[in-house]
């Protein structure tokens, strides 16, 4: 299984996928993380992963902050996209239409990972 | 403004009062005098007068009626006083009463011309058509009462008006700071209204008294330089004066201009004193007239005033509050967030722990990968930097500037920055420190701010920088202490535009910018530092690729330069 995570913090995150996949899935998922929209390079490519974690808060350097790299996954057709955040994002998403997204909040729980995970089995 | 101007109400001037009293006056003139014609020809025309009268008052058009009621009137007084002595005042006593009714009820119609004229012709008559000159000069004198009475009705109908406009000017601009509206717009209605004739207003200054200083608070010309040149020394006068409400002729000097002929009114307003100086055009004999005449008007101004500036006090209040609660807010989320992000790690360490002790079909190998990762792990240390951040985060910036500098050694700083350093890259190599006897080295500072700035600056190095080209150093020289955080920009030609952009936001004097960008961690900093006054830059070397934030501190620094 694929997963790419979009991470301003990435350090912070990282312990908690890598538990997960070493605990839960067995080391099966192939976990990649960007840390600003702009490194990610091609878009179309993310409709290559099985699930994508956008963080909506990104670096003050990245091009476009989580909302913008959602948009541009949607437009190639991969709708596997959980947003991570520490912040209430709902109004947001539903001002953007994209109230349909799952959401994962910060801190990050391995028993709540594993089961977003599993949803995209 | 002249007689012929006056207005006249022809309409009102038939009271019935004035025909009883004029009726009772012509027959005590027909008793006190001797009478030319038979007693039957003042009974008859008496009586014609009155039904004739009457017949006016049911039959006659509204707009003739007047007219009509004069001619009746100076027919009535002509028969009554043919060939009677005009010298005799007593006898001059009709005429006394159509003016009187003239100036009680004129206001629209501009017919005293015709009155002028029926009373001289009806004194041209009585005389035998004979001009007679002092016959004509009493009328004359009347005249002049009327137009006294009239400026008198005259002033306090505008009075009412002024008060009026004021409270209208008043309501409708309580919300803006635009109150000096009303005090150019009363000289433009005074300006331009009957009044006008006599003076005009050229400006309005409204002063308070300021620990015996006299403040303009507010004029009807902008002013640049407020200081006041008072001919009289208006300021020693009323701090020697008890009297309230007090009235001064002066001549001033107010942002390098001459009011020569200006006024000073005193209106004590509660317990606060307003001291309008009202400066005029000309001198003339009407000044302290209109000046005390306008005092009601001026009193109604200081009170709205002072009503105003009550109410813009409690607002000022209010906004305050809602200002801080804001900030206190905005500090909570703020923290809440940091919080969160920081958090994910120990979440993580706690439930790792809970798989470790609860899941029974835990695998051996598994066992060992929790185990290895709970070894590897130091969160007690981050728990308490994160609770330590977050409480400081939600109290606000102020909270952590109220701490007052200490002196302290520079070792006792420089470990603050090796903790730090060694918590997040498990060495204290790339803290280069090239100071002698750092015990020796006192310096005054805030430490706890320190702390926090240290914390972020080495936290972002953590994100940002890249695999090894970590490092800080600390020098010493003519009393400055330099801190120099640098790292290698992990993709220097790729991101370079947008570190330059940062940089530039970040040297800029207004930091609202780069808080918009939420860039938390360097607006933090920044925040920080300039509040305390301290040299902060920074910069991006292009030769080593390295980004660096420096800091200069000077060992002894003045607590109260504060940006």
């Amino acid at each position: 299984m694929k997963i790419l995570v979009f991470e301003n913090e990435i350090p912070k995150v990282k312990d908690a996928f890598n538990d997960v996949n070493e605990l839960d899935f067995n080391k099966s998922l192939k976990i990649e993380y960007v840390d600003k929209s702009q490194n990610f390079g091609d878009y179309k490519m993310t409709s290559q992963y099985d699930v994508i974690f956008v963080d909506i808060d990104l670096s003050p350097t990245s091009f476009k902050d989580g909302y913008g790299v959602i948009e541009d996954i949607l437009k190639f057709g991969n709708k596997n996209i959980v947003v991570l955040t520490g912040n209430m994002v709902e109004d947001e998403l539903k001002k953007r239409g994209l109230s349909d997204l799952k959401i994962l909040s910060k801190p990050i729980f391995l028993d709540e990972l594993k089961e977003v995970i599993e949803d995209f089995e | 403004m002249s007689v012929k101007n006056l207005e006249y109400d022809i309409k009102r001037f038939n009271s019935l009062v004035l025909r009883i009293i004029l009726v009772f006056v012509l027959n005590a003139i027909f008793f006190i005098n001797e009478n030319i014609f038979p007693k039957w020809v003042y009974f008859s025309s008496i009586s014609l007068y009155v039904l004739l009268l009457f017949l006016n008052y049911l039959t006659t058009k509204n707009l003739s009626k007047g007219v009509l009621r004069l001619f009746l009137d100076c027919f009535i007084i002509c028969v009554f006083l043919y060939k009677k002595d005009l010298d005799y005042v007593f006898n001059y006593f009709p005429f006394l009463l159509l003016l009187f009714n003239t100036q009680n009820h004129s206001s629209k119609n501009g017919k005293f011309w015709l009155f002028i004229l029926l009373i001289h012709l009806s004194i041209f008559t009585l005389d035998n058509f004979s001009f007679k000159l002092t016959h004509h000069i009493i009328p004359g004198l009347l005249y002049i009462f009327i137009f006294i009475l009239y400026i008198r009705n005259f002033i306090s109908l505008f009075k009412e008006d002024m008060l009026y406009l004021v409270g209208n000017l008043f309501i409708e601009n309580v919300n803006e700071n635009n109150s000096h509206r009303i005090l150019k717009n009363i000289i433009q209605q005074i300006n331009s209204s009957k009044i006008g004739m006599f003076n005009k207003i050229s400006e309005i200054f409204l002063f308070i008294n300021n620990n015996e200083k006299f403040v303009l608070i507010k004029g009807s010309k902008f002013v640049t330089n407020n200081d006041l040149k008072s001919s009289i020394n208006i300021e020693s006068i009323i701090k020697n004066n008890d009297e309230k409400n007090i009235f001064f002729k002066d001549s001033v000097e107010i942002d390098g201009i001459n009011y020569k002929i200006s006024y000073w009114l005193q209106h004590k307003i509660l317990e606060k004193d307003y001291y309008f100086l009202i400066a005029l055009k000309k001198d003339s004999i009407f000044n302290e007239f209109l000046i005390t005449s306008f005092r009601p008007i001026f009193e109604y101004i200081g009170r709205i005033y002072y009503m105003s500036n009550s109410l813009m006090t409690i607002s000022n209040e209010n906004q305050k509050i809602i200002k801080q609660k804001i900030a206190y807010v905005f500090d909570a989320q703020n923290a809440l967030h940091y919080v969160k992000n920081k958090l994910t790690p120990i979440t993580s360490t706690i439930n790792l722990i809970d798989r470790y002790f609860k899941q029974k079909d835990l695998s051996a190998e598994n066992k060992i990968y929790i185990e290895n990762r709970l070894l590897s792990n130091n969160n007690n240390y981050e728990i308490k930097q994160i609770i330590k951040k977050a409480e400081i985060l939600i109290k606000g910036v102020d909270n952590i500037l109220e701490e007052k500098d200490k002196c302290i050694s520079l070792k006792a700083l420089i470990d603050d920055i090796r903790k730090n350093w060694l918590f997040h890259f498990n060495n204290i190599d790339d803290v280069i420190i090239t100071v002698q006897n750092l015990k020796n080295i006192k310096i005054e500072i805030n430490q706890m701010m320190f702390d926090f700035v240290f914390t972020d600056i080495i936290e972002n190095i953590n994100k940002y920088g890249k695999e090894g080209g970590k490092r800080v150093e600390i020098s010493h020289e003519n009393d400055i202490i330099t801190i120099l955080f640098s790292n290698k920009i992990s993709d220097y030609d790729r991101d370079k535009r947008e570190l330059d952009e940062i940089v530039n936001l970040y040297n800029l004097t207004n930091n609202d910018e780069i808080y918009n960008r939420k860039t938390h961690g360097l607006s933090f900093i920044r925040r920080l530092l300039r509040r305390k006054n301290i040299e902060n830059k920074i910069f991006i070397n292009k030769e080593e690729k390295t980004f660096n934030n420096e800091i200069k501190l000077k060992r002894y620094r003045d607590e109260n330069i504060s940006i």
